[in-house]
């Protein structure tokens, strides 16, 4: 049994009215004394209200922020409250929270800042719109020359952090597409992450908005944010003795 | 000596009037009047009646004191944009910030009032 105490889960949902309930009871399930703090991104329908009858905590913000935006300030309120560790899932039933302890439980064993549950690290889930999977393709090939490591889903959602991590995203954090940007920050200082594998489930209710068309823009828009990052940071100002 | 057109003497005048008056109506802050300011001033500078102009279009390469003048109020044009996209980005990071504390805060003030 593996101790999840110092663990917090952060949702971000944004009207996910539907799906939201049934996201927290099976985190629920696998883990009952940890707190879930959905992360409200400007919903205009009843996700806050079905979230809090579930029995999650809300933060509920006063307009659209964005999904970095939102997750920062869950990492900000984990880092004031003194968790040691926040695993972020999605609010639309994809991922799996049956993968929650073993994402707990790698980044105790390995010591590294952040693990990334993959969908491609041991099944092959493929993307089903074409410029998404050219995108993961595409990424994975910046990151494996930028950070010198392969990244199979440089792209997840799924995510789990330790303290130090939260420390450094509280004060930086990409603010609109947080996950690809997040990674380069990370190595920009040093520490370390690592993947899992994991396998994604149907969305419970709803369509994604993910089109081709947001895929190029995402594409466009993370590609100058990780450039951006590697101007902005002197390189590896905070390497960690022992590392 | 080149003759700066009048329509062009008569915008750029309007034009400091009208941010002048807007920082006096509080509609503009001064510092964000900076970049207009200088815009327009620059052109009121050039529609002297002097060889400013013609001396500018030869060091810009310009083949016309016309050609100098589009470089002129182009390169004012994107000096105002590039000014107001810094002035909206520290707005949009400032906003984020406000937003994520505020959010904090009501969970915290919720619990406090035993509401969660």
């Amino acid at each position: 049994m593996i101790d999840l105490r110092g663990v917090m889960i952060a949702i971000p949902a944004r009207n996910e009215a539907e799906s939201i309930g049934g996201v927290i009871r099976e985190v629920r399930d696998v883990v009952s004394s940890a707190p879930i703090l959905v992360l409200d991104d400007g919903s205009v329908d009843d996700t806050r209200r079905v979230a809090e009858a579930a029995g999650a905590e809300v933060l509920s913000f006063a307009y659209h922020l964005g999904l970095g935006g939102c997750v920062q300030a869950a990492y900000q309120y984990a880092f004031a409250h003194g968790f040691e560790y926040v695993v972020r899932l999605d609010g639309d039933g994809q991922h799996d929270p049956a993968d929650i302890p073993r994402m707990v439980e790698a980044l105790r064993a390995t010591g590294c800042e952040l693990v990334i549950a993959s969908r491609f690290l041991d099944a092959p889930d493929r993307p089903k719109i074409a410029p998404r999977l050219m995108g993961i393709v595409l990424f994975r090939f910046i990151l494996r020359v930028l950070l010198g490591k392969v990244v199979t889903d440089p792209t997840s959602g799924y995510v789990g952090v330790n303290r130090n991590a939260l420390q450094l995203f509280s004060r930086v954090f990409p603010l609109q597409y947080p996950e690809i940007e997040a990674l380069v920050v990370l190595q920009r200082r040093a520490f370390r992450f690592t993947e899992i594998p994991t396998s994604m489930r149907p969305r419970l209710h709803g369509q994604s908005t993910i089109t081709p068309v947001r895929v190029v823009f995402y594409m466009i828009h993370v590609l100058l944010g990780v450039f951006v990052n590697i101007l902005r940071v002197p390189a590896f100002p905070f390497r960690r003795k022992g590392k | 000596m080149y003759s700066f057109p009048l329509a062009i003497t008569l915008l750029a005048a309007i034009l400091v009037v009208s941010v002048i008056v807007a920082i006096r109506r509080k509609h503009l802050r001064v510092e964000y009047s900076v970049a207009w300011l200088a815009g327009a001033m620059l052109v009121l500078l050039l529609s002297l009646p002097t060889r400013l102009l013609a001396t500018l279009g030869r060091l810009l390469g310009a083949n016309s004191p016309e050609t100098a003048l589009v470089y002129v109020l182009i390169g004012s044009i994107l000096f105002v944009c590039f000014h107001y996209g810094t002035v909206i980005s520290r707005l949009r990071d400032d906003a984020t910030a406000l937003a994520q504390r505020l959010a904090i805060a009501e969970l915290e003030l919720r619990r406090l009032r035993g509401e969660r």
